[in-house]
């Protein structure tokens, strides 16, 4: 224990600084993000609802007026789809003003819009994956592609919703023009999966027959444990550390809310995609079926634009980019991004590379 | 913060005697009785529970976990501190570290009290929770049947599940001790010094999610983990059945029941949801197409 230096009076200077920040910090937190006034906002971009149908909602994002000489209502190009995972909310897409994915690819030009798929209840306990891809994302495209009397849309598809993306580009590619997937597993079972660890053995036929849906706290639990140190306790030391900055306090809490905002997921969706999906890793292996329909990567044809992150703890990198070579596009491309899950939207450096990417890619094609 | 401000001069006068206590103990070989509750902890504890009820509920829980691991950071680095003034050392640094173990088990045990949790008796003490349960009006009906032999047998299969699973922490706990005092040997070779609290806590956090990190990807605890989820599902079930074989006796509606109607619901939407797309289908179709396949059924019919 030699090179240890703490000498009693150096632990009560350590002691007093954190008490302070602590105690200064505890009255900032209670008017922080609009928390004395009853809560933080999830998502900052305009929208309206287009489209609603069960638990979902389709939102279009408003472009923003001042960038644009003549803001149309629905503009000539091709609409973008942007469709989320089922677990957690899609508003980190659009998390606050300096830090969102939606405002960026706004900003590039893009007519965004976004699936939200509510909080699933006991009445959606018996939607299949199946009534998601080929029910719900469908009727959103032809929504989609209706509005802006387009044959095809272009798609995006953020983590386990990339996958659906696949599946559902695999099944409908006549709708589908570009298809760029970020973050999204692909092949389930690479070597430094925890997750993919950690169900190998489940019985998910008796969890999901004894639970019914699945709650949203188990997911959120199961993704902690992933780096519990530092996600449950060294987090909350570093709040600390920043106690003191009101807009880094703001950011905190968002950030926090997102990740305790976890919904539900529907039984026999949350059976199919753990079987099919994690245990039997049948998305690369071209043995996932849906309704009755194979799917298999080798149908998708559109340019593909696959995003990563490489420092991805929730979707390790090789996951992502097993993509490659499996499809039968002609125009692949990949874009990795140096930072992890959450980094990849919320981050500086992401708000600066990753929608400008986006756009310029849907642009060229 | 008016009233409720901690940070006076009694409170860092009451700090300074603890240290000076604190210190003079410390450097006593077996160091004999735990001083009092360390000031800083009492105050900020009497300054929290002030506080706690006028602030929003997110504001309360994120503040406690903040307090949680302020108290576990300057508990390890007080432990720590104390061992280097003992001629002899002490394992006291070794009880708070597995004691920030102990924590992260209560946060992984978030994962199974997630699933609509189990009485915590079912993990404590079987046969008084047994007991209680065969007291139940409904349960009583099927008392010393085969059902309940079965849910004894689930209920013996998620202690042993648990039990192996806390030990598992225990292990760990004991590994990332061994690996800090690794770490800290290296710092030592290096010429380097942890001169703070926080750098001691850094350094641990980071130890403990190596070992964690390499432990949690082993096939031993990724059996342990399904083990103890399934075996969790299977007691929740053989629960679950024998209520609703009581409820039937009863004559009220069981959870078989309740899903019925739920997968009955889903089909009937799902059946709408076909005839809309026929529909809308019907209504986008030419005019005459449509015209034509209205008289179709009546010639097949001749």
């Amino acid at each position: 224990m030699a090179p240890i230096d703490l000498p009693p009076e150096k632990l009560i200077a350590e002691v007093v600084e954190y008490s302070r920040k602590l105690q200064a910090g505890a009255e900032r937190l209670c008017t922080a993000g609009g928390l004395a006034s009853g809560g933080l906002s999830s998502g900052v971009s305009p929208r309206e609802v287009i489209y609603r149908e069960d638990k979902l909602t389709l939102y279009r994002y408003l472009p923003d007026a001042s960038a644009s000489a003549a803001p149309n209502p629905v503009s000539e190009k091709v609409p973008l789809l942007i469709v989320y995972a089922l677990v957690n909310r899609p508003y980190m897409a659009d998390l606050q003003e300096d830090r969102s994915t939606i405002k960026g690819l706004l900003a590039s030009g893009q007519p965004v819009y976004l699936i939200d798929w509510g909080y699933p209840d006991s009445a959606d306990r018996f939607l299949t994956l199946d009534d998601y891809i080929n029910g719900y994302i469908d009727r959103c495209v032809d929504r989609l592609l209706e509005r802006h009397q387009v044959e095809r849309i272009n798609l995006l598809g953020i983590c386990q919703g990339g996958t659906m993306s696949l599946c559902y580009t695999a099944l409908h590619q006549p709708k589908v023009r570009n298809l760029v997937t970020m973050v999204t597993p692909v092949d389930f079972q690479t070597p430094d999966n925890m997750l993919s660890a950690w169900v190998r053995h489940l019985d998910v036929d008796l969890l999901v027959d004894v639970q019914g849906n699945i709650p949203g706290d188990f997911l959120n639990w199961t993704f902690l444990a992933l780096k519990p140190f530092t996600l449950a306790g060294q987090k909350y030391v570093q709040l600390v550390d920043i106690l003191e900055d009101q807009a880094q306090v703001e950011n905190f809490l968002r950030m926090e809310k997102w990740i305790f905002d976890s919904p539900a997921q529907a039984g026999e969706a949350f059976r199919q995609f753990i079987k099919q999906f994690y245990q039997q890793n049948g998305l690369i292996r071209g043995e996932v079926i849906l309704g009755e329909q194979p799917v298999k990567l080798n149908k998708i044809t559109c340019p593909l634009l696959n995003i990563y992150g490489e420092q991805d703890h929730l979707v390790p990198p090789d996951a992502s980019r097993a993509l490659k070579g499996q499809t039968g596009s002609t125009d692949y491309s990949e874009l990795a991004f140096p930072g992890g899950h959450i980094g990849i939207y919320v981050s500086g450096k992401a708000q600066a590379l990753i929608p400008p990417s986006i756009g310029r890619w849907l642009d060229e094609r | 913060m008016g009233e409720s401000d901690f940070l006076n001069d009694d409170w860092l006068e009451a700090q300074r005697n603890y240290w000076a206590e604190w210190s003079a103990r410390a450097g006593q070989s077996g160091a004999g009785a735990e001083p009092a509750l360390n000031p800083w902890e009492q105050a900020l504890n009497q300054w929290w529970q002030s506080l706690a009820p006028t602030a929003p509920q997110m504001v309360q829980e994120l503040l406690e976990k903040t307090l949680a691991q302020g108290r576990q950071l300057f508990q390890l680095a007080e432990q720590f501190a104390a061992t280097g003034q003992r001629p002899e050392g002490g394992p006291d640094w070794q009880a708070a570290a597995q004691q920030t173990i102990g924590d992260l088990r209560g946060i992984l045990a978030g994962i199974t009290a997630s699933m609509s949790p189990l009485p915590e008796a079912v993990t404590e003490g079987a046969t008084d929770y047994l007991e209680r349960l065969s007291a139940l009006p409904g349960l009583g009906l099927v008392q010393g049947s085969q059902a309940q032999r079965e849910v004894i047998a689930r209920l013996l299969r998620f202690q042993k599940a648990h039990q192996a699973y806390e030990l598992f922490f225990v292990d760990l706990g004991k590994q990332a001790i061994a690996r800090l005092q690794d770490e800290i040997a290296k710092l030592d070779g290096q010429g380097e010094t942890l001169d703070s609290a926080r750098a001691l806590y850094d350094l641990w956090v980071s130890v403990c999610e190596g070992v964690y990190a390499g432990q949690v990807m082993t096939p031993a605890y990724v059996e342990l983990y399904a083990e103890l989820i399934n075996s969790q599902m299977a007691l929740k079930q053989q629960l679950r059945d024998m209520l609703d074989e009581s409820f039937t006796l009863l004559g009220m509606p069981t959870t078989r029941d309740f899903r019925a109607q739920e997968q009955r619901a889903h089909q009937d939407r799902q059946a709408l949801r076909a005839l809309q797309a026929e529909v809308a289908a019907m209504r986008r179709a030419p005019a005459k197409k449509r015209a034509g396949s209205r008289k179709r059924p009546a010639v097949a019919g001749k």
